[in-house]
C-alpha cells in the first residue's frame, strides 16, 4: 500500500504538468475573450485543440507509466523496460510540445499572417538546434535510466 | 564498476540534462528578446524605419527604386539580418536585387539598402505603365552563430497603380 502511494504521490507532478494544464487550456480557451478570428486561427493553422488533446494523451500515457514504474522493484527487468518506454515517450512529449505538433518539421515552422489579406505576410521561425538539444537531453535519460537499473542491480 | 560509480553517473547524467534544458532556456530567451526588440522597432516606427525612394535618373535616363531599412539591434547578442526583394512584372519577368546582410552587434543600427534600377524600355516592356508590378521582400533574422532565425516575407506587395 505504501509502495503504492509513494508512486502516486511521484506521479502527481507528470500529472500536473503533462495532462492537467494542456486539459485546462483546452477547455477555458474558449472562454478566454480572445476574438473568435483569433480562435479560428489558432486552430486552423497550429490545430490547437488536436495539439492539446495530444499532449494531454501522450502525458496520460507517461504517467501511467511512471506509477507502474514506481510500483515495480527497482532492478527488475520489468522496471527498466518500463523506465526505458517512459523515457522514450517523455522525448515525443517534449519535440511534440517545442514543434507545435509538427514534429516531421523539426523546428522549422512557417505560419501565415493572419487578417491581413494584401500584402500576404509569412513568418517562418527556424529553431532546430533546440530540437537537437531536446533529442540530446533525451538520449541523456534514456541513459540515466539504465544507470540507474544498473546501480541498484548492482 | 562499484555502486558509488553509478551513482555519481546518475547525478553526473541528471545535472547535464538540467544543463541542457537551462541551456535551452537562456538560449531561446535571448534570441527571441533580441529579435523581437528589433522587430518592435521596425513596426513602432514603419515610416522611419523603412525608407522607399521612386525616380528618374535624367543622366542615365532610368527609373529607380531605393528601399531603405533601418534595423537596430537591442538585444543582449550579435544579430545577422538579411534584407532581400524581388519585382514580378505583368509579363511574368522576375527582377531580383542583390540581397543585403549585414552583422549587427548589441546596441546599434545600421541601414540596409535595396536598388532597382529600371531603362524606359524595360518600363514599355514590361508593361508598368498599364500593369503595375508587384513586389515580394524578405526580412530575415538570425542570432547566436545563426543557430536562431526568424524571417519575414511579404508578399503582394502592388507598387503603384490606382
Amino acid at each position: 500500500m505504501g509502495k503504492i502511494l509513494s508512486a502516486l504521490i511521484r506521479t502527481i507532478p507528470s500529472i500536473i504538468v503533462r495532462v492537467l494544464i494542456p486539459i485546462f487550456i483546452m477547455y477555458t480557451l474558449p472562454s478566454m475573450n480572445l476574438p473568435r478570428e483569433v480562435l479560428s486561427y489558432l486552430n486552423e493553422n497550429l490545430g490547437l485543440h488536436g495539439f492539446l488533446y495530444g499532449l494531454a494523451t501522450i502525458g496520460i500515457v507517461i504517467s501511467l507509466l511512471s506509477f507502474i514504474s514506481g510500483i515495480l522493484n527497482p532492478g527488475s527487468r520489468g522496471r527498466l523496460i518500463v523506465s526505458l518506454f517512459r523515457a522514450a515517450l517523455s522525448i515525443y512529449f517534449s519535440l511534440y510540445l517545442i514543434t507545435l505538433g509538427n514534429i516531421e518539421a523539426m523546428g522549422k515552422l512557417t505560419l501565415s499572417f493572419p487578417f491581413i489579406p494584401q500584402p500576404s505576410i509569412l513568418v517562418s521561425f527556424d529553431y532546430t538546434f533546440i530540437v537537437y538539444l531536446v533529442l540530446v537531453a533525451g538520449f541523456l535519460s534514456i541513459l540515466k535510466c539504465i544507470s540507474d537499473w544498473v546501480g541498484v542491480k548492482g | 564498476m562499484s555502486l558509488g560509480r553509478y551513482r555519481y553517473l546518475s547525478i553526473g547524467l541528471r545535472a547535464s540534462i538540467l544543463a541542457i534544458d537551462l541551456c535551452i532556456l537562456i538560449l531561446l530567451s535571448l534570441s527571441l528578446y533580441t529579435i523581437s526588440t528589433s522587430l518592435m522597432d521596425i513596426m513602432s516606427n514603419p515610416n522611419e524605419s523603412i525608407n522607399v525612394d521612386f525616380g528618374f535618373n535624367d543622366v542615365s535616363r532610368e527609373y529607380f527604386m531605393i528601399i531603405r531599412l533601418n534595423v537596430v539591434n537591442n538585444g543582449f547578442v550579435d544579430m545577422n539580418v538579411k534584407f532581400d526583394a524581388s519585382i514580378f512584372t505583368p509579363s511574368g519577368v522576375i527582377v531580383r536585387s542583390a540581397s543585403n546582410s549585414t552583422i549587427l552587434p548589441p546596441r546599434s543600427s545600421k541601414t540596409l539598402s535595396l536598388k532597382f534600377t529600371f531603362s524606359e524600355s524595360d518600363i514599355l516592356n514590361y508593361g508598368f505603365d498599364v500593369n503595375p508590378p508587384y513586389m515580394n521582400m524578405g526580412l530575415e533574422f538570425r542570432v547566436i552563430s545563426n543557430l536562431f532565425g526568424l524571417k519575414i516575407d511579404v508578399g503582394n506587395i502592388r507598387i503603384g497603380g490606382g
